[in-house]
Protein backbone atom coordinates (compact mmCIF):
# COMPACT_ATOMS: atom_id res chain seq x y z
CA UNK A 1 0.00 0.00 0.00
CA UNK A 2 2.61 2.46 0.74
CA UNK A 3 4.62 1.17 -2.33
CA UNK A 4 1.73 1.91 -4.17
CA UNK A 5 1.46 5.60 -2.61
CA UNK A 6 5.08 6.01 -3.88
CA UNK A 7 4.07 5.32 -7.60
CA UNK A 8 1.42 7.31 -7.64
CA UNK A 9 3.94 10.40 -6.29
CA UNK A 10 5.96 10.13 -9.19
CA UNK A 11 3.26 9.52 -11.12
CA UNK A 12 1.07 12.69 -10.37
CA UNK A 13 4.93 14.41 -10.28
CA UNK A 14 5.44 13.23 -13.97
CA UNK A 15 2.59 14.59 -15.18
CA UNK A 16 2.74 18.01 -13.26
CA UNK A 17 5.94 18.75 -14.08
CA UNK A 18 5.04 17.53 -17.66
CA UNK A 19 7.18 19.73 -19.82
CA UNK A 20 10.84 18.72 -17.61
CA UNK A 21 9.25 15.15 -17.84
CA UNK A 22 9.02 15.21 -21.54
CA UNK A 23 12.51 17.03 -22.28
CA UNK A 24 14.06 14.34 -19.91
CA UNK A 25 12.64 11.40 -21.88
CA UNK A 26 13.57 12.56 -25.27
CA UNK A 27 17.05 12.93 -24.44
CA UNK A 28 17.28 9.87 -23.12
CA UNK A 29 15.18 8.51 -26.01
CA UNK A 30 17.78 10.33 -28.72
CA UNK A 31 21.09 9.51 -26.75
CA UNK A 32 19.93 5.58 -26.36
CA UNK A 33 18.53 5.31 -30.17
CA UNK A 34 21.56 6.45 -31.22
CA UNK A 35 23.65 4.08 -29.50
CA UNK A 36 21.20 1.37 -30.36
CA UNK A 37 21.49 2.36 -34.00
CA UNK A 38 25.33 1.78 -33.85
CA UNK A 39 25.04 -1.29 -32.44
CA UNK A 40 22.56 -2.55 -34.85
CA UNK A 41 24.72 -1.38 -37.92
CA UNK A 42 27.83 -2.34 -36.00
CA UNK A 43 26.44 -5.64 -35.58
CA UNK A 44 24.77 -6.23 -39.00
CA UNK A 45 28.54 -5.39 -40.61
CA UNK A 46 30.33 -7.59 -38.78
CA UNK A 47 28.04 -10.83 -39.56
CA UNK A 48 28.28 -9.64 -43.05
CA UNK A 49 32.24 -9.34 -43.13
CA UNK A 50 32.00 -12.84 -41.05
CA UNK A 51 29.90 -14.48 -43.78
CA UNK A 52 32.52 -12.96 -46.49
CA UNK A 53 35.56 -14.77 -44.14
CA UNK A 54 33.45 -18.06 -44.17
CA UNK A 55 33.30 -18.16 -47.63
CA UNK A 56 37.79 -18.34 -47.23
CA UNK A 57 38.89 -21.66 -48.56
CA UNK A 58 42.13 -23.42 -48.63
CA UNK A 59 42.61 -25.82 -52.08
CA UNK A 60 44.95 -28.22 -51.62
CA UNK A 61 46.06 -29.74 -55.17
CA UNK A 62 47.58 -33.19 -54.77
CA UNK A 63 50.10 -34.41 -57.03
CA UNK A 64 48.74 -36.92 -59.88
CA UNK A 65 51.13 -39.63 -58.76
CA UNK A 66 50.24 -39.80 -54.64
CA UNK A 67 48.97 -42.71 -54.06
CA UNK A 68 45.74 -43.28 -52.76
CA UNK A 69 46.57 -44.43 -48.55
CA UNK A 70 49.22 -41.08 -48.85
CA UNK A 71 45.78 -38.72 -49.87
CA UNK A 72 43.44 -40.94 -47.34
CA UNK A 73 46.69 -40.70 -44.17
CA UNK A 74 46.31 -36.70 -45.57
CA UNK A 75 42.90 -36.29 -45.37
CA UNK A 76 42.48 -38.07 -41.85
CA UNK A 77 45.36 -35.84 -40.54
CA UNK A 78 43.47 -32.79 -42.03
CA UNK A 79 40.52 -34.31 -40.64
CA UNK A 80 41.85 -34.60 -37.05
CA UNK A 81 42.78 -30.73 -37.01
CA UNK A 82 40.73 -28.64 -34.59
CA UNK A 83 40.54 -25.52 -36.61
CA UNK A 84 38.81 -27.04 -39.68
CA UNK A 85 35.05 -27.06 -40.23
CA UNK A 86 34.68 -28.92 -43.14
CA UNK A 87 37.41 -30.93 -46.06
CA UNK A 88 36.14 -31.99 -49.37
CA UNK A 89 37.93 -34.33 -51.41
CA UNK A 90 37.10 -33.26 -55.23
CA UNK A 91 38.60 -36.22 -57.45
CA UNK A 92 40.16 -35.49 -60.81
CA UNK A 93 36.92 -36.25 -62.59
CA UNK A 94 34.73 -34.29 -60.56
CA UNK A 95 37.48 -30.82 -61.10
CA UNK A 96 36.91 -31.28 -64.90
CA UNK A 97 33.33 -31.77 -64.68
CA UNK A 98 33.53 -28.51 -62.60
CA UNK A 99 35.83 -26.85 -64.85
CA UNK A 100 33.09 -27.88 -67.86
CA UNK A 101 30.05 -26.66 -66.00
CA UNK A 102 31.80 -23.63 -65.35
CA UNK A 103 32.84 -22.71 -68.98
CA UNK A 104 29.76 -24.27 -70.72
CA UNK A 105 30.05 -20.91 -72.81
CA UNK A 106 32.93 -20.99 -74.09
CA UNK A 107 33.06 -24.14 -75.52
CA UNK A 108 36.31 -23.66 -77.24
CA UNK A 109 38.33 -23.73 -74.07
CA UNK A 110 36.98 -27.44 -73.14
CA UNK A 111 37.27 -27.96 -76.82
CA UNK A 112 40.64 -27.66 -76.45
CA UNK A 113 41.15 -30.07 -73.49
CA UNK A 114 43.57 -33.12 -74.09
CA UNK A 115 42.94 -35.80 -71.33
CA UNK A 116 42.59 -34.74 -67.98
CA UNK A 117 45.10 -32.05 -66.89
CA UNK A 118 43.30 -30.78 -63.84
CA UNK A 119 45.03 -32.56 -60.24
CA UNK A 120 42.44 -33.72 -57.28
CA UNK A 121 42.22 -31.49 -54.27
CA UNK A 122 40.96 -30.88 -50.80
CA UNK A 123 38.77 -27.78 -50.17
CA UNK A 124 39.36 -26.72 -46.59
CA UNK A 125 36.78 -24.11 -45.02
CA UNK A 126 38.16 -23.32 -41.17
CA UNK A 127 36.25 -22.27 -38.25
CA UNK A 128 38.40 -19.15 -37.82
CA UNK A 129 38.78 -18.04 -41.22
CA UNK A 130 41.70 -15.51 -39.84
CA UNK A 131 43.86 -18.68 -39.19
CA UNK A 132 43.86 -19.74 -42.87
CA UNK A 133 47.57 -18.83 -43.47
CA UNK A 134 49.18 -20.98 -40.29
CA UNK A 135 46.49 -23.98 -41.67
CA UNK A 136 48.33 -23.47 -44.95
CA UNK A 137 51.74 -23.29 -44.10
CA UNK A 138 51.48 -27.01 -42.80
CA UNK A 139 51.13 -28.37 -46.20
CA UNK A 140 55.01 -26.97 -46.92
CA UNK A 141 57.01 -29.99 -48.27
CA UNK A 142 54.28 -32.54 -48.16
CA UNK A 143 55.01 -34.79 -51.39
CA UNK A 144 51.80 -35.69 -51.69
CA UNK A 145 51.13 -31.91 -52.36
CA UNK A 146 51.70 -30.16 -55.37
CA UNK A 147 50.38 -26.43 -54.31
CA UNK A 148 48.22 -24.78 -52.17
CA UNK A 149 45.88 -21.97 -52.81
CA UNK A 150 44.07 -19.68 -50.29
CA UNK A 151 44.49 -16.02 -51.88
CA UNK A 152 48.08 -15.47 -50.23
CA UNK A 153 48.13 -12.11 -51.73
CA UNK A 154 45.51 -10.34 -50.89
CA UNK A 155 44.23 -12.40 -47.48
CA UNK A 156 46.83 -10.44 -45.13
CA UNK A 157 45.62 -7.21 -45.88
CA UNK A 158 41.92 -7.85 -45.78
CA UNK A 159 41.91 -9.28 -42.50
CA UNK A 160 43.64 -6.24 -41.47
CA UNK A 161 40.93 -4.03 -43.27
CA UNK A 162 37.97 -5.58 -42.18
CA UNK A 163 39.64 -6.03 -38.41
CA UNK A 164 40.22 -2.12 -38.47
CA UNK A 165 36.42 -2.04 -39.88
CA UNK A 166 35.74 -4.45 -36.65
CA UNK A 167 37.32 -2.82 -34.02
CA UNK A 168 37.02 0.60 -35.11
CA UNK A 169 32.96 0.03 -35.09
CA UNK A 170 33.41 -1.18 -31.17
CA UNK A 171 35.23 1.86 -29.90
CA UNK A 172 32.64 4.30 -31.78
CA UNK A 173 30.23 2.59 -29.97
CA UNK A 174 31.77 3.08 -27.02
CA UNK A 175 32.50 6.37 -27.31
CA UNK A 176 29.13 7.46 -28.24
CA UNK A 177 27.70 5.06 -24.59
CA UNK A 178 29.56 6.94 -22.53
CA UNK A 179 28.85 10.50 -24.17
CA UNK A 180 25.51 9.56 -23.88
CA UNK A 181 25.65 8.34 -20.42
CA UNK A 182 27.19 11.77 -19.57
CA UNK A 183 24.31 13.44 -21.81
CA UNK A 184 21.24 11.70 -19.82
CA UNK A 185 23.12 12.22 -16.46
CA UNK A 186 23.35 15.92 -17.11
CA UNK A 187 19.67 16.23 -18.14
CA UNK A 188 18.39 14.09 -15.42
CA UNK A 189 21.04 16.43 -13.11
CA UNK A 190 19.31 19.53 -14.31
CA UNK A 191 16.05 18.34 -13.37
CA UNK A 192 16.60 17.61 -10.11
CA UNK A 193 18.39 20.88 -10.16
CA UNK A 194 15.27 22.45 -10.63
CA UNK A 195 13.57 20.71 -8.14
CA UNK A 196 15.88 21.19 -5.41
CA UNK A 197 13.59 23.70 -3.48
CA UNK A 198 11.14 20.66 -3.72
CA UNK A 199 13.76 18.67 -2.09
CA UNK A 200 14.65 20.85 1.31
CA UNK A 201 10.76 21.77 1.93
CA UNK A 202 10.41 17.69 2.11
CA UNK A 203 13.16 17.55 4.55
CA UNK A 204 12.21 20.74 6.65
CA UNK A 205 8.18 18.81 7.10
CA UNK A 206 10.57 16.12 8.50
CA UNK A 207 10.36 13.72 5.50
CA UNK A 208 13.16 11.19 5.96
CA UNK A 209 15.83 11.25 2.89
CA UNK A 210 14.52 7.20 1.07
CA UNK A 211 10.74 9.00 1.64
CA UNK A 212 12.20 11.58 -0.55
CA UNK A 213 14.32 10.00 -2.64
CA UNK A 214 12.22 7.36 -3.68
CA UNK A 215 9.55 8.91 -5.91
CA UNK A 216 12.68 10.42 -7.94
CA UNK A 217 14.13 7.30 -8.55
CA UNK A 218 11.08 6.05 -9.77
CA UNK A 219 9.93 8.87 -12.02
CA UNK A 220 13.97 8.16 -13.11
CA UNK A 221 12.95 4.63 -13.96
CA UNK A 222 10.29 5.51 -15.75
CA UNK A 223 11.77 8.20 -17.70
CA UNK A 224 14.79 5.80 -18.44
CA UNK A 225 12.24 3.04 -19.38
CA UNK A 226 9.92 5.03 -21.97
CA UNK A 227 13.08 6.39 -23.47
CA UNK A 228 14.49 3.36 -24.20
CA UNK A 229 11.27 2.19 -25.54
CA UNK A 230 11.22 5.04 -27.54
CA UNK A 231 15.11 4.46 -28.65
CA UNK A 232 14.11 1.14 -29.88
CA UNK A 233 10.90 1.50 -31.65
CA UNK A 234 13.14 4.11 -33.81
CA UNK A 235 15.82 1.24 -34.24
CA UNK A 236 13.25 -0.69 -35.33
CA UNK A 237 11.89 2.11 -37.82
CA UNK A 238 14.70 2.07 -39.38
CA UNK A 239 15.75 -1.56 -39.54
CA UNK A 240 12.00 -2.19 -41.94
CA UNK A 241 12.28 1.24 -43.77
CA UNK A 242 16.45 2.10 -44.65
CA UNK A 243 18.13 -1.31 -44.24
CA UNK A 244 15.44 -3.56 -46.20
CA UNK A 245 15.59 -0.88 -49.41
CA UNK A 246 19.32 -0.82 -48.78
CA UNK A 247 19.23 -4.80 -48.87
CA UNK A 248 17.00 -5.14 -51.52
CA UNK A 249 18.77 -2.67 -53.77
CA UNK A 250 22.43 -4.42 -52.93
CA UNK A 251 21.65 -8.10 -53.18
CA UNK A 252 25.48 -9.15 -53.26
CA UNK A 253 25.66 -8.09 -50.06
CA UNK A 254 24.94 -11.24 -47.59
CA UNK A 255 22.98 -8.76 -45.29
CA UNK A 256 21.45 -10.10 -42.82
CA UNK A 257 18.76 -8.74 -40.36
CA UNK A 258 18.48 -10.88 -36.84
CA UNK A 259 15.06 -10.44 -35.00
CA UNK A 260 17.20 -11.55 -32.20
CA UNK A 261 19.61 -9.22 -32.38
CA UNK A 262 16.82 -6.49 -32.39
CA UNK A 263 15.13 -7.94 -29.09
CA UNK A 264 18.79 -8.02 -27.35
CA UNK A 265 19.38 -4.66 -28.48
CA UNK A 266 16.03 -3.77 -27.04
CA UNK A 267 16.38 -5.45 -23.47
CA UNK A 268 19.62 -3.67 -23.40
CA UNK A 269 18.65 -0.69 -23.96
CA UNK A 270 15.63 -0.46 -21.87
CA UNK A 271 18.14 -2.03 -18.90
CA UNK A 272 20.36 1.02 -19.69
CA UNK A 273 17.22 3.21 -19.55
CA UNK A 274 16.35 1.78 -16.13
CA UNK A 275 19.51 1.87 -14.90
CA UNK A 276 21.12 5.48 -16.09
CA UNK A 277 17.52 6.84 -14.81
CA UNK A 278 17.83 5.30 -11.40
CA UNK A 279 21.11 5.98 -10.51
CA UNK A 280 21.47 9.57 -12.05
CA UNK A 281 18.34 10.55 -10.21
CA UNK A 282 20.26 8.89 -6.87
CA UNK A 283 23.40 10.09 -7.57
CA UNK A 284 21.88 14.02 -8.48
CA UNK A 285 19.92 14.10 -5.42
CA UNK A 286 22.74 13.34 -2.91
CA UNK A 287 23.99 16.77 -2.45
CA UNK A 288 20.56 17.63 -1.93
CA UNK A 289 19.74 15.21 0.72
CA UNK A 290 23.15 16.20 2.99
CA UNK A 291 22.56 17.64 6.18
CA UNK B 1 10.29 22.26 25.71
CA UNK B 2 13.48 24.69 24.21
CA UNK B 3 17.05 25.23 25.73
CA UNK B 4 19.94 27.33 24.77
CA UNK B 5 22.73 26.51 26.78
CA UNK B 6 26.06 29.06 26.00
CA UNK B 7 25.55 28.46 22.63
CA UNK B 8 27.82 30.28 20.32
CA UNK B 9 28.03 30.47 16.85
CA UNK B 10 30.22 31.55 13.94
CA UNK B 11 30.08 30.84 10.40
CA UNK B 12 32.69 29.40 8.51
CA UNK B 13 34.87 32.30 6.99
CA UNK B 14 33.12 34.89 9.00
CA UNK B 15 35.16 36.15 12.35
CA UNK B 16 32.18 37.88 14.09
CA UNK B 17 30.16 35.33 15.68
CA UNK B 18 26.37 34.94 14.34
CA UNK B 19 25.25 33.99 18.23
CA UNK B 20 27.60 34.58 20.96
CA UNK B 21 27.45 32.45 24.60
CA UNK B 22 23.37 32.64 24.46
CA UNK B 23 21.48 30.83 27.14
CA UNK B 24 17.59 30.73 27.33
CA UNK B 25 14.96 28.53 28.50
CA UNK B 26 11.69 28.18 27.06
CA UNK B 27 8.77 26.28 28.84
CA UNK B 28 6.15 23.68 27.11
CA UNK B 29 3.00 26.04 26.02
CA UNK B 30 4.90 29.33 26.13
CA UNK B 31 4.31 31.94 23.40
CA UNK B 32 7.97 33.64 22.79
CA UNK B 33 8.45 36.54 20.11
CA UNK B 34 11.81 36.53 18.92
CA UNK B 35 12.64 40.51 17.83
CA UNK B 36 15.90 41.92 16.78
CA UNK B 37 17.35 44.33 13.36
CA UNK B 38 18.32 42.02 10.64
CA UNK B 39 21.63 40.31 11.08
CA UNK B 40 20.87 39.76 15.15
CA UNK B 41 21.12 36.25 15.10
CA UNK B 42 16.74 35.75 14.36
CA UNK B 43 17.10 33.36 11.66
CA UNK B 44 20.49 31.83 13.19
CA UNK B 45 18.72 30.64 16.26
CA UNK B 46 15.64 29.41 14.06
CA UNK B 47 18.18 27.07 11.84
CA UNK B 48 19.88 25.92 15.38
CA UNK B 49 16.15 24.70 16.54
CA UNK B 50 15.76 22.67 13.01
CA UNK B 51 19.02 21.36 13.14
CA UNK B 52 19.84 22.90 9.41
CA UNK B 53 23.48 24.14 10.94
CA UNK B 54 25.27 23.34 14.06
CA UNK B 55 26.44 25.06 16.84
CA UNK B 56 30.27 26.26 17.32
CA UNK B 57 30.00 25.67 20.79
CA UNK B 58 27.39 24.84 23.70
CA UNK B 59 24.18 22.96 23.59
CA UNK B 60 20.57 23.08 22.03
CA UNK B 61 18.15 20.89 23.47
CA UNK B 62 14.49 20.55 22.12
CA UNK B 63 11.70 18.64 23.10
CA UNK B 64 14.11 16.74 25.39
CA UNK B 65 16.79 15.72 22.04
CA UNK B 66 20.13 16.81 22.20
CA UNK B 67 20.60 18.75 19.02
CA UNK B 68 24.10 18.99 18.60
CA UNK B 69 24.59 14.85 19.20
CA UNK B 70 21.88 14.15 16.82
CA UNK B 71 22.83 11.82 13.68
CA UNK B 72 22.03 13.55 10.73
CA UNK B 73 20.05 10.49 9.30
CA UNK B 74 17.52 11.26 12.71
CA UNK B 75 17.21 14.52 11.97
CA UNK B 76 14.00 14.16 9.98
CA UNK B 77 12.38 12.63 13.26
CA UNK B 78 13.61 15.87 15.13
CA UNK B 79 11.52 18.05 12.73
CA UNK B 80 8.03 15.95 12.77
CA UNK B 81 8.49 17.71 16.49
CA UNK B 82 8.65 21.35 15.16
CA UNK B 83 5.90 22.54 13.01
CA UNK B 84 7.64 25.25 11.12
CA UNK B 85 6.38 28.57 9.11
CA UNK B 86 8.14 30.59 6.80
CA UNK B 87 8.56 33.71 5.36
CA UNK B 88 8.35 32.85 1.78
CA UNK B 89 6.28 29.73 2.88
CA UNK B 90 7.96 26.87 1.35
CA UNK B 91 4.90 25.23 0.18
CA UNK B 92 5.13 22.56 -2.94
CA UNK B 93 4.65 24.16 -5.91
CA UNK B 94 3.27 21.06 -7.95
CA UNK B 95 1.09 19.88 -5.25
CA UNK B 96 -2.00 21.00 -4.49
CA UNK B 97 -3.20 22.94 -0.58
CA UNK B 98 -4.60 19.69 0.56
CA UNK B 99 -1.72 17.82 -1.03
CA UNK B 100 0.93 20.16 0.58
CA UNK B 101 -1.17 19.83 4.33
CA UNK B 102 -1.05 15.64 3.84
CA UNK B 103 2.04 15.75 3.28
CA UNK B 104 3.34 16.15 6.52
CA UNK B 105 1.15 13.21 7.61
CA UNK B 106 2.20 11.02 4.80
CA UNK B 107 5.67 11.49 6.00
CA UNK B 108 4.62 10.03 9.26
CA UNK B 109 2.97 6.96 7.19
CA UNK B 110 -0.48 7.25 8.50
CA UNK B 111 -3.42 5.76 6.91
CA UNK B 112 -5.03 7.38 4.27
CA UNK B 113 -8.82 7.96 5.49
CA UNK B 114 -6.69 9.17 9.10
CA UNK B 115 -5.31 12.29 6.75
CA UNK B 116 -7.76 12.98 5.26
CA UNK B 117 -10.06 13.40 8.04
CA UNK B 118 -7.06 15.39 9.83
CA UNK B 119 -6.49 17.49 6.65
CA UNK B 120 -9.37 18.88 6.56
CA UNK B 121 -10.19 19.11 10.21
CA UNK B 122 -7.21 21.38 10.02
CA UNK B 123 -7.87 23.65 6.67
CA UNK B 124 -11.24 24.23 8.54
CA UNK B 125 -9.16 25.66 11.36
CA UNK B 126 -7.64 27.99 9.20
CA UNK B 127 -10.41 28.78 6.91
CA UNK B 128 -9.28 27.35 3.57
CA UNK B 129 -11.43 23.89 3.40
CA UNK B 130 -12.72 25.45 -0.17
CA UNK B 131 -9.20 25.92 -1.82
CA UNK B 132 -7.95 22.37 -1.09
CA UNK B 133 -7.60 21.62 -4.48
CA UNK B 134 -5.91 25.13 -5.51
CA UNK B 135 -1.97 24.72 -6.48
CA UNK B 136 0.10 27.50 -3.90
CA UNK B 137 0.22 29.82 -7.10
CA UNK B 138 -3.85 30.06 -7.24
CA UNK B 139 -3.62 31.60 -3.67
CA UNK B 140 -2.76 34.86 -2.24
CA UNK B 141 -0.21 35.32 -0.11
CA UNK B 142 -2.35 34.72 2.89
CA UNK B 143 -4.01 31.96 1.75
CA UNK B 144 -0.54 30.08 1.22
CA UNK B 145 1.06 31.42 5.18
CA UNK B 146 -2.74 29.91 6.07
CA UNK B 147 -1.79 26.41 4.12
CA UNK B 148 1.48 26.82 5.68
CA UNK B 149 0.32 27.13 9.17
CA UNK B 150 -2.15 24.28 7.99
CA UNK B 151 1.17 21.91 7.42
CA UNK B 152 2.86 22.80 10.62
CA UNK B 153 0.36 21.76 12.90
CA UNK B 154 -1.84 19.05 11.22
CA UNK B 155 0.53 16.78 13.33
CA UNK B 156 -0.04 18.49 16.09
CA UNK B 157 3.90 18.86 16.79
CA UNK B 158 4.79 20.48 20.58
CA UNK B 159 6.65 23.50 18.80
CA UNK B 160 5.74 25.97 16.30
CA UNK B 161 8.46 27.97 14.64
CA UNK B 162 8.28 30.94 12.92
CA UNK B 163 10.23 32.92 10.92
CA UNK B 164 8.57 36.21 9.79
CA UNK B 165 5.48 34.75 8.71
CA UNK B 166 4.13 37.74 8.22
CA UNK B 167 7.41 39.74 6.39
CA UNK B 168 5.26 39.36 2.79
CA UNK B 169 1.74 40.03 4.14
CA UNK B 170 -0.35 43.33 4.35
CA UNK B 171 -1.10 43.93 8.11
CA UNK B 172 -4.88 43.29 7.77
CA UNK B 173 -3.97 39.44 7.37
CA UNK B 174 -0.68 39.91 9.58
CA UNK B 175 -3.09 40.19 12.35
CA UNK B 176 -5.81 37.41 11.45
CA UNK B 177 -2.62 35.30 11.44
CA UNK B 178 -1.67 36.09 14.71
CA UNK B 179 -4.85 35.72 16.03
CA UNK B 180 -4.39 32.15 14.76
CA UNK B 181 -0.95 31.44 16.38
CA UNK B 182 -2.58 32.61 19.56
CA UNK B 183 -5.34 29.83 18.98
CA UNK B 184 -2.52 27.47 18.56
CA UNK B 185 -1.26 28.25 21.67
CA UNK B 186 -4.08 27.97 23.25
CA UNK B 187 -3.98 24.19 22.40
CA UNK B 188 -1.03 23.77 24.20
CA UNK B 189 1.59 24.18 21.70
CA UNK B 190 5.08 25.95 22.00
CA UNK B 191 4.96 28.93 20.04
CA UNK B 192 8.09 30.98 18.82
CA UNK B 193 8.24 33.51 16.38
CA UNK B 194 11.21 35.47 14.96
CA UNK B 195 9.50 38.84 13.42
CA UNK B 196 9.98 42.43 12.63
CA UNK B 197 6.71 43.67 13.12
CA UNK B 198 6.81 46.19 15.96
CA UNK B 199 2.44 46.27 15.85
CA UNK B 200 1.93 42.70 16.13
CA UNK B 201 4.43 42.07 18.97
CA UNK B 202 3.00 45.28 21.13
CA UNK B 203 -0.20 44.30 20.48
CA UNK B 204 0.15 40.73 21.62
CA UNK B 205 2.13 41.10 24.55
CA UNK B 206 3.43 37.98 25.22
CA UNK B 207 7.49 37.03 26.28
CA UNK B 208 9.78 39.45 24.04
CA UNK B 209 13.54 38.04 23.83
CA UNK B 210 15.53 40.46 21.82
CA UNK B 211 19.09 39.74 19.74
CA UNK B 212 21.38 42.22 19.34
CA UNK B 213 24.97 41.24 17.29
CA UNK B 214 24.34 37.90 18.26
CA UNK B 215 23.55 38.41 21.99
CA UNK B 216 20.18 38.34 24.02
CA UNK B 217 19.63 41.84 25.43
CA UNK B 218 16.16 41.83 26.79
CA UNK B 219 14.09 38.96 27.66
CA UNK B 220 10.17 40.20 29.01
CA UNK B 221 7.73 38.20 29.95
CA UNK B 222 4.78 40.13 28.27
CA UNK B 223 7.22 42.99 26.45
CA UNK B 224 6.55 45.11 23.43
CA UNK B 225 8.85 45.46 20.54
CA UNK B 226 10.89 48.17 21.96
CA UNK B 227 12.97 49.53 19.11
CA UNK B 228 12.03 52.41 16.41
CA UNK B 229 11.79 51.08 12.99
Amino acid sequence: MRFSWFFGEAFKSMVRNGLMTIASILTIGLSLFIVGLFIFASVTINQTIGSFEKQLEIEVFLKDEASPQAVQELQDRINSWPEVETVAYISKEEALQRFKQRYKDHPELIENIQGNPLPASFVIRLKDPQKVESVARRFNGNPAVEDVEYGQKYVKRLFEALNVVRYSGFAFILLLAFVSVILISITIRLAIFARRQEISIMRLVGASNWFIRLPFIIEGCFQGLLGAIIASSAVYIVRVTVLEKLRSQILWLPLNFDSTLFWQITAGLCIGGLALGALGSAVAMRRYLRV
Amino acid sequence: MIEFENVTKIYPGSKKPALENVNLSIEESEFVFLVGPSGSGKTTFIKLLLREILPTKGTVRVAGIDVTKLRSWKVPYLRRHIGCVFQDFKLLPNKTAYENVAFALEVLGRPKRLIEEQVMEVLRLVGLEHKASNFPNELSGGEQQRISIARAIVNHPPILLADEPTGNLDPATSAELMGLFDRINRTGTTVVIATHNKELVDIMRKRVIALEDGKIVRDQVRGVYGYEI
